[in-house]
Protein backbone atom coordinates (compact mmCIF):
# COMPACT_ATOMS: atom_id res chain seq x y z
CA UNK A 1 0.00 0.00 0.00
CA UNK A 2 2.08 2.99 1.14
CA UNK A 3 6.12 3.47 1.35
CA UNK A 4 6.65 4.61 5.11
CA UNK A 5 7.91 7.30 3.38
CA UNK A 6 4.68 8.56 2.55
CA UNK A 7 3.44 8.05 5.53
CA UNK A 8 3.34 11.65 6.44
CA UNK A 9 1.42 12.44 3.63
CA UNK A 10 -0.99 9.87 4.03
CA UNK A 11 -1.74 11.00 7.58
CA UNK A 12 -1.98 15.14 6.91
CA UNK A 13 -4.73 13.52 4.17
CA UNK A 14 -6.91 13.41 6.86
CA UNK A 15 -10.55 15.23 5.94
CA UNK A 16 -10.71 18.41 8.07
CA UNK A 17 -13.30 17.28 11.08
CA UNK A 18 -15.85 19.90 12.25
CA UNK A 19 -15.14 21.15 15.23
CA UNK A 20 -17.05 23.73 17.14
CA UNK A 21 -15.76 27.15 16.27
CA UNK A 22 -14.11 29.30 18.84
CA UNK A 23 -17.39 31.17 20.08
CA UNK A 24 -19.10 27.74 20.40
CA UNK A 25 -16.32 26.39 22.07
CA UNK A 26 -16.30 29.45 25.00
CA UNK A 27 -19.68 28.61 25.72
CA UNK A 28 -18.67 24.90 26.31
CA UNK A 29 -15.97 26.36 28.54
CA UNK A 30 -18.01 27.96 30.82
CA UNK A 31 -20.65 25.59 31.34
CA UNK A 32 -17.45 23.06 31.55
CA UNK A 33 -16.24 25.09 34.63
CA UNK A 34 -19.77 25.60 35.92
CA UNK A 35 -20.38 22.24 35.63
CA UNK A 36 -16.97 20.88 37.31
CA UNK A 37 -16.16 23.94 39.69
CA UNK A 38 -20.19 24.02 40.89
CA UNK A 39 -19.94 21.44 43.81
CA UNK A 40 -16.79 22.24 45.11
CA UNK A 41 -17.69 25.93 45.20
CA UNK A 42 -21.05 24.91 46.91
CA UNK A 43 -19.24 22.56 49.53
CA UNK A 44 -16.40 24.80 50.46
CA UNK A 45 -19.10 27.51 51.13
CA UNK A 46 -21.18 25.63 53.08
CA UNK A 47 -18.45 24.39 55.24
CA UNK A 48 -17.37 27.95 55.59
CA UNK A 49 -20.74 29.14 56.38
CA UNK A 50 -21.16 26.35 59.41
CA UNK A 51 -17.79 27.56 60.79
CA UNK A 52 -19.00 30.85 60.85
CA UNK A 53 -22.39 29.97 62.62
CA UNK A 54 -20.70 27.35 64.59
CA UNK A 55 -18.32 30.81 66.41
CA UNK A 56 -21.28 32.97 66.54
CA UNK A 57 -22.92 30.14 67.90
CA UNK A 58 -20.00 29.49 70.69
CA UNK A 59 -19.62 33.26 71.40
CA UNK A 60 -23.30 34.42 71.73
CA UNK A 61 -25.09 31.11 73.04
CA UNK A 62 -25.41 31.04 76.54
CA UNK A 63 -25.52 28.24 79.51
CA UNK A 64 -23.79 25.77 76.86
CA UNK A 65 -22.21 22.87 78.41
CA UNK A 66 -18.88 21.83 77.97
CA UNK A 67 -20.02 18.66 75.99
CA UNK A 68 -21.84 21.06 73.40
CA UNK A 69 -19.21 23.63 73.16
CA UNK A 70 -16.50 20.54 72.19
CA UNK A 71 -19.40 19.60 69.81
CA UNK A 72 -19.67 22.45 68.47
CA UNK A 73 -15.68 23.01 67.87
CA UNK A 74 -14.96 19.61 66.55
CA UNK A 75 -17.64 20.17 64.03
CA UNK A 76 -15.68 23.38 62.79
CA UNK A 77 -12.83 21.81 62.85
CA UNK A 78 -14.14 19.15 60.43
CA UNK A 79 -15.81 21.46 58.30
CA UNK A 80 -12.00 22.91 58.06
CA UNK A 81 -10.54 19.96 57.10
CA UNK A 82 -13.33 19.71 54.74
CA UNK A 83 -12.81 23.41 53.15
CA UNK A 84 -9.10 23.25 53.07
CA UNK A 85 -9.31 19.88 51.34
CA UNK A 86 -11.67 21.08 48.44
CA UNK A 87 -9.81 24.76 48.01
CA UNK A 88 -6.59 22.54 47.41
CA UNK A 89 -9.09 20.15 44.97
CA UNK A 90 -10.18 23.65 43.28
CA UNK A 91 -6.91 25.17 43.19
CA UNK A 92 -5.23 22.05 41.08
CA UNK A 93 -8.32 22.10 38.93
CA UNK A 94 -7.85 25.90 37.96
CA UNK A 95 -4.03 26.15 37.65
CA UNK A 96 -2.36 24.07 35.57
CA UNK A 97 1.57 23.19 35.03
CA UNK A 98 3.53 23.23 31.33
CA UNK A 99 4.12 19.55 32.01
CA UNK A 100 5.98 16.99 29.87
CA UNK A 101 4.65 13.47 29.08
CA UNK A 102 6.42 12.02 31.52
CA UNK A 103 6.23 14.50 34.20
CA UNK A 104 2.76 14.85 34.05
CA UNK A 105 2.51 10.73 34.48
CA UNK A 106 4.82 11.43 37.71
CA UNK A 107 2.14 14.02 38.81
CA UNK A 108 -0.79 12.06 38.08
CA UNK A 109 0.65 9.17 39.87
CA UNK A 110 1.14 11.41 43.01
CA UNK A 111 -2.30 12.80 42.57
CA UNK A 112 -3.71 9.75 42.77
CA UNK A 113 -1.25 8.12 45.70
CA UNK A 114 -2.54 11.62 47.31
CA UNK A 115 -6.56 10.37 47.10
CA UNK A 116 -5.85 6.95 48.19
CA UNK A 117 -3.94 8.65 51.27
CA UNK A 118 -7.77 11.20 51.42
CA UNK A 119 -9.13 8.55 51.33
CA UNK A 120 -7.54 6.11 54.06
CA UNK A 121 -6.56 8.75 56.49
CA UNK A 122 -8.09 12.83 55.94
CA UNK A 123 -11.62 10.93 55.47
CA UNK A 124 -11.36 8.81 58.45
CA UNK A 125 -9.92 12.00 60.51
CA UNK A 126 -12.82 14.07 59.85
CA UNK A 127 -15.21 11.48 60.03
CA UNK A 128 -13.84 10.59 63.71
CA UNK A 129 -14.48 14.28 64.16
CA UNK A 130 -17.94 14.53 62.91
CA UNK A 131 -18.71 10.76 64.80
CA UNK A 132 -17.82 12.39 68.45
CA UNK A 133 -19.58 15.92 67.59
CA UNK A 134 -22.74 14.26 66.67
CA UNK A 135 -22.40 12.20 70.35
CA UNK A 136 -21.66 15.39 72.49
CA UNK A 137 -24.01 17.31 70.88
CA UNK A 138 -27.44 16.05 71.92
CA UNK A 139 -26.18 15.67 75.33
CA UNK A 140 -26.93 18.59 76.84
CA UNK A 141 -30.56 18.23 75.46
CA UNK A 142 -31.31 14.92 76.41
CA UNK A 143 -30.61 14.69 80.21
CA UNK A 144 -33.87 15.13 81.56
CA UNK A 145 -35.61 12.28 79.85
CA UNK A 146 -33.94 8.69 79.83
CA UNK A 147 -36.43 7.91 77.20
CA UNK A 148 -35.44 10.63 74.73
CA UNK A 149 -32.06 9.62 75.55
CA UNK A 150 -32.22 5.94 74.65
CA UNK A 151 -34.52 7.00 71.50
CA UNK A 152 -31.88 9.88 70.46
CA UNK A 153 -28.90 7.80 70.87
CA UNK A 154 -30.41 4.79 69.23
CA UNK A 155 -30.68 7.18 66.13
CA UNK A 156 -27.22 8.88 66.46
CA UNK A 157 -25.39 5.70 67.40
CA UNK A 158 -27.14 3.61 64.59
CA UNK A 159 -26.45 6.70 61.84
CA UNK A 160 -22.71 6.22 62.93
CA UNK A 161 -22.85 2.29 62.67
CA UNK A 162 -24.10 2.79 59.23
CA UNK A 163 -21.70 5.98 58.32
CA UNK A 164 -18.84 3.58 59.49
CA UNK A 165 -19.92 0.04 58.76
CA UNK A 166 -21.22 0.29 55.40
CA UNK A 167 -21.51 3.61 53.52
CA UNK A 168 -17.70 4.40 54.37
CA UNK A 169 -15.92 0.86 53.23
CA UNK A 170 -18.23 0.70 50.00
CA UNK A 171 -16.76 4.10 49.20
CA UNK A 172 -13.73 3.24 49.93
CA UNK A 173 -13.65 -0.01 48.33
CA UNK A 174 -14.81 1.36 44.89
CA UNK A 175 -12.25 4.66 45.22
CA UNK A 176 -9.04 2.76 45.95
CA UNK A 177 -9.83 0.20 43.52
CA UNK A 178 -10.61 2.72 40.93
CA UNK A 179 -6.87 4.23 41.99
CA UNK A 180 -5.03 1.64 42.17
CA UNK A 181 -5.85 0.04 38.77
CA UNK A 182 -4.87 3.46 37.50
CA UNK A 183 -1.69 3.75 39.48
CA UNK A 184 -0.50 0.96 37.70
CA UNK A 185 -1.69 1.59 34.20
CA UNK A 186 0.35 4.93 35.06
CA UNK A 187 3.23 2.98 35.99
CA UNK A 188 3.12 0.54 32.97
CA UNK A 189 3.42 3.59 30.47
CA UNK A 190 6.01 5.33 32.90
CA UNK A 191 8.00 2.21 32.38
CA UNK A 192 7.52 2.64 28.49
CA UNK A 193 9.66 5.74 29.03
CA UNK A 194 12.39 4.49 30.71
CA UNK B 1 -10.11 54.73 18.56
CA UNK B 2 -12.80 55.68 20.48
CA UNK B 3 -13.51 52.05 20.76
CA UNK B 4 -10.97 51.23 21.78
CA UNK B 5 -10.85 54.51 24.60
CA UNK B 6 -14.40 53.02 25.79
CA UNK B 7 -12.83 49.56 26.73
CA UNK B 8 -12.49 48.99 30.23
CA UNK B 9 -8.86 47.37 30.65
CA UNK B 10 -10.30 44.25 31.64
CA UNK B 11 -12.59 44.68 28.28
CA UNK B 12 -9.58 44.86 26.25
CA UNK B 13 -7.46 41.92 27.72
CA UNK B 14 -10.29 39.86 27.13
CA UNK B 15 -10.13 40.99 23.44
CA UNK B 16 -6.82 40.37 23.46
CA UNK B 17 -7.31 36.72 24.80
CA UNK B 18 -10.29 36.03 22.40
CA UNK B 19 -8.26 36.71 19.43
CA UNK B 20 -5.54 35.02 20.57
CA UNK B 21 -7.56 32.25 21.32
CA UNK B 22 -9.22 32.60 17.90
CA UNK B 23 -6.42 32.32 16.21
CA UNK B 24 -4.30 29.33 18.03
CA UNK B 25 -7.62 27.48 17.72
CA UNK B 26 -7.77 27.61 14.46
CA UNK B 27 -4.14 26.88 13.72
CA UNK B 28 -3.68 24.28 15.83
CA UNK B 29 -7.13 22.05 16.25
CA UNK B 30 -6.85 20.27 13.06
CA UNK B 31 -3.02 19.35 14.04
CA UNK B 32 -4.41 18.41 17.59
CA UNK B 33 -7.23 16.32 16.22
CA UNK B 34 -5.19 13.95 14.14
CA UNK B 35 -2.59 13.64 17.10
CA UNK B 36 -5.78 12.71 19.38
CA UNK B 37 -7.29 10.80 16.58
CA UNK B 38 -3.53 8.56 16.26
CA UNK B 39 -3.76 8.11 20.16
CA UNK B 40 -7.71 6.76 20.90
CA UNK B 41 -8.61 5.77 17.44
CA UNK B 42 -12.15 6.85 17.54
CA UNK B 43 -13.40 10.34 15.93
CA UNK B 44 -15.82 10.87 18.52
CA UNK B 45 -13.55 11.00 21.28
CA UNK B 46 -10.87 12.95 19.78
CA UNK B 47 -12.94 15.33 19.11
CA UNK B 48 -13.78 15.56 23.34
CA UNK B 49 -10.19 15.56 23.95
CA UNK B 50 -9.31 18.59 21.18
CA UNK B 51 -12.54 20.27 22.93
CA UNK B 52 -10.66 19.28 26.50
CA UNK B 53 -7.21 20.40 24.99
CA UNK B 54 -8.69 23.98 23.67
CA UNK B 55 -10.67 24.59 26.83
CA UNK B 56 -7.22 24.34 28.87
CA UNK B 57 -5.26 26.69 26.28
CA UNK B 58 -8.36 29.03 27.40
CA UNK B 59 -8.36 28.79 30.67
CA UNK B 60 -4.28 29.34 30.71
CA UNK B 61 -3.43 31.23 28.03
CA UNK B 62 -3.00 34.39 30.27
CA UNK B 63 -0.29 32.45 31.99
CA UNK B 64 1.87 31.18 29.21
CA UNK B 65 5.10 32.68 29.68
CA UNK B 66 6.59 32.07 26.42
CA UNK B 67 9.08 29.35 28.11
CA UNK B 68 8.39 27.27 25.44
CA UNK B 69 6.87 27.85 22.22
CA UNK B 70 3.24 28.27 21.98
CA UNK B 71 3.12 25.08 19.67
CA UNK B 72 4.92 22.80 22.29
CA UNK B 73 2.67 24.28 24.88
CA UNK B 74 -0.36 23.38 23.15
CA UNK B 75 0.91 19.53 21.72
CA UNK B 76 2.36 19.35 25.23
CA UNK B 77 -1.44 19.46 26.77
CA UNK B 78 -3.22 17.65 24.10
CA UNK B 79 -0.74 14.54 24.84
CA UNK B 80 -1.29 15.26 28.37
CA UNK B 81 -5.02 15.02 27.88
CA UNK B 82 -4.94 11.67 25.75
CA UNK B 83 -2.68 10.18 28.33
CA UNK B 84 -5.05 11.36 31.25
CA UNK B 85 -7.98 9.88 29.32
CA UNK B 86 -6.99 6.57 30.93
CA UNK B 87 -8.59 7.65 33.97
CA UNK B 88 -11.61 7.23 32.38
CA UNK B 89 -14.11 4.15 32.01
CA UNK B 90 -13.84 3.39 28.58
CA UNK B 91 -10.72 2.12 27.46
CA UNK B 92 -8.83 3.38 23.77
CA UNK B 93 -10.21 1.59 21.06
CA UNK B 94 -8.69 -1.17 19.20
CA UNK B 95 -10.13 -2.28 16.37
CA UNK B 96 -8.60 -5.80 15.12
CA UNK B 97 -7.03 -5.17 11.65
CA UNK B 98 -8.50 -6.91 8.87
CA UNK B 99 -6.50 -10.31 7.56
CA UNK B 100 -5.31 -11.24 3.87
CA UNK B 101 -5.85 -7.79 2.52
CA UNK B 102 -3.23 -8.09 -0.09
CA UNK B 103 -5.57 -8.42 -2.98
CA UNK B 104 -7.26 -5.07 -2.42
CA UNK B 105 -5.31 -2.97 -4.03
CA UNK B 106 -7.67 -0.12 -4.87
CA UNK B 107 -8.20 0.95 -1.25
CA UNK B 108 -9.39 4.88 -0.46
CA UNK B 109 -7.67 7.30 0.91
CA UNK B 110 -9.81 6.98 3.95
CA UNK B 111 -9.70 3.04 3.91
CA UNK B 112 -5.73 3.70 4.37
CA UNK B 113 -5.93 6.15 6.87
CA UNK B 114 -8.22 4.12 9.47
CA UNK B 115 -5.73 1.06 9.08
CA UNK B 116 -2.83 3.66 9.86
CA UNK B 117 -4.93 4.68 12.51
CA UNK B 118 -5.20 0.90 13.51
CA UNK B 119 -1.91 0.20 13.00
CA UNK B 120 -0.86 2.97 15.78
CA UNK B 121 -3.29 2.10 17.99
CA UNK B 122 -1.81 -1.40 18.08
CA UNK B 123 1.08 0.40 19.72
CA UNK B 124 1.80 1.06 23.70
CA UNK B 125 1.14 4.64 24.67
CA UNK B 126 4.30 6.52 24.58
CA UNK B 127 4.74 4.99 20.86
CA UNK B 128 1.54 6.41 19.67
CA UNK B 129 2.67 10.09 20.76
CA UNK B 130 5.80 10.02 19.56
CA UNK B 131 4.74 8.21 16.44
CA UNK B 132 1.75 10.93 15.97
CA UNK B 133 3.74 14.05 16.69
CA UNK B 134 6.43 12.62 13.99
CA UNK B 135 4.13 12.13 11.56
CA UNK B 136 2.76 15.85 11.75
CA UNK B 137 5.83 16.80 11.18
CA UNK B 138 7.26 18.34 14.38
CA UNK B 139 11.47 18.17 14.68
CA UNK B 140 12.73 16.01 17.12
CA UNK B 141 13.89 18.23 19.43
CA UNK B 142 10.28 19.24 19.91
CA UNK B 143 9.08 16.06 20.38
CA UNK B 144 12.02 15.69 23.15
CA UNK B 145 10.53 18.70 24.80
CA UNK B 146 6.97 17.92 24.89
CA UNK B 147 7.30 13.73 25.83
CA UNK B 148 10.23 14.57 28.52
CA UNK B 149 12.84 12.32 26.53
CA UNK B 150 15.91 12.95 25.35
CA UNK B 151 16.48 13.56 21.60
CA UNK B 152 18.54 10.65 21.06
CA UNK B 153 16.37 8.27 23.13
CA UNK B 154 13.18 9.83 20.52
CA UNK B 155 15.14 9.17 17.61
CA UNK B 156 16.08 5.98 18.20
CA UNK B 157 12.43 5.25 19.08
CA UNK B 158 10.80 6.83 16.15
CA UNK B 159 13.36 4.14 14.39
CA UNK B 160 11.81 1.22 16.24
CA UNK B 161 8.30 2.20 15.51
CA UNK B 162 8.47 2.78 11.83
CA UNK B 163 9.87 -1.07 12.55
CA UNK B 164 7.17 -2.31 13.81
CA UNK B 165 4.93 -0.05 11.51
CA UNK B 166 6.14 -1.76 8.94
CA UNK B 167 5.87 -5.05 10.28
CA UNK B 168 2.19 -4.54 10.55
CA UNK B 169 2.28 -3.01 6.55
CA UNK B 170 3.92 -5.91 5.51
CA UNK B 171 2.06 -8.57 7.33
CA UNK B 172 -1.39 -7.37 6.04
CA UNK B 173 0.66 -6.94 2.51
CA UNK B 174 0.32 -2.95 2.79
CA UNK B 175 3.85 -2.10 2.12
CA UNK B 176 5.44 -1.92 -1.13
Amino acid sequence: MEDLNNLKSLWKSAKPVELPDAAELQQDIKDFRGTKLRNKVLTVTVAVLIVILSFAALLLAKNLWLSTQAAILLNMVACIVLAATNLRSMNRFIGLKDFSNVDFLHFLQQTQRNQIRYYKRTEVAGLTLVTASTLLFPYQFITDSLAMAIGIYTVVVGWILVLWFYIRPRSFSKHSKKLSGEIGRFESIIQQAL
Amino acid sequence: MAYARILTHKQRKFTAKMHDFDSLYKTYSPQIFRVCMGYVNDHDRAKDLVQETFIAVWRNLAGFRNESKVSTWIYRIATNHCLRALEKEKRITKVDMPENLAAIDDESPEEKLAFLYSAIAGLPEMERIIISLELEGLPQIQIAEITGLTAVNVRVRIHRIKEKLAVKFKEHGRFD
